[in-house]
């Protein structure tokens, strides 16, 4: 069984056509974890960092907190994006979002059998 | 594990940016990311495009992968062909791949990010 991060770029809401692609991503995790697979951690970059946005709370924001509580999973957000881009309050993320970035996804990608981009 | 960048977007779309801070993020814990240009991409390392600051600046970081010692960002000898694009083209060395170079090293990447 492999070690697995995962990279999401989509917000949990985005327009079309990646209106999907966070909807996506938990499915594959889901998937993953059934089959046996370990995820690391769960990166949100670019406009994924929306996922950890006070102001935009979705039902899919909701499921990715529970499989996060489930399976103990960090939900990493890279808080520059969050800051300069979306000028997010990134010290009042929802929890259990955290702030990370590109070092710790670094580190986290080089520990794991595969990185996967969603 | 080896890690893979492909860059397809110019200078104008955020995604160059994005890619360009993970490339450099994978490549300052040396591992030695693999940066991959393709369409668009290929502006990024164009010296003719270095005629805003913002690409300036893009152009000054992606020098720091020499420091890293990370390999020389693979190109396609067709689209190269089809622009008239020459190696000394570039703000540093690329290594320029045929059909079938290219078929089999993007066929060996196992971790890619794609920006």
């Amino acid at each position: 069984m492999a070690r697995l991060v995962l990279a999401l770029h989509a917000a949990p809401a985005a327009p079309a056509p990646a209106q999907n692609r966070s909807l996506l991503a938990f499915k594959y995790a889901q998937a993953a974890l059934v089959s046996g697979h370990q995820i690391d951690m769960i990166f949100f970059y670019a406009d994924a960092v929306l996922h950890a946005s006070t102001s935009a709370q979705t039902a899919l924001v909701d499921d990715w907190v529970q499989l996060s509580q489930q399976h103990n999973i960090p939900l990493v957000i890279c808080n520059t994006v969050a800051e300069q881009r979306y000028s997010m309050a990134t010290d009042a993320l929802v929890p259990p979002f955290q702030n990370g970035g590109l070092t710790e996804f670094a580190m986290a990608a080089a520990a794991a059998d595969r990185v996967v981009q969603l | 594990m080896s890690m893979a960048i492909i860059q397809t977007t110019n200078a104008n779309s955020p995604q160059a940016k994005l890619g360009q801070d993970m490339l450099l993020a994978l490549a300052s814990l040396d591992l030695n990311p693999q940066l991959v240009l393709s369409g668009d991409g290929l502006r990024l390392w164009l010296r003719s495009e270095a005629n805003t600051v913002d690409v300036q600046s893009l152009h000054k970081r992606y020098a720091m992968l020499e420091l890293f010692d990370c390999p020389a960002p693979w190109v396609h000898a067709d689209e190269l062909a089809a622009h008239g694009w020459q190696t000394d083209d570039f703000i540093a060395q690329v290594d320029v791949l045929d059909a079938d170079s290219w078929r089999e090293k993007i066929n060996s990447l196992s971790n890619t990010l794609i920006y």
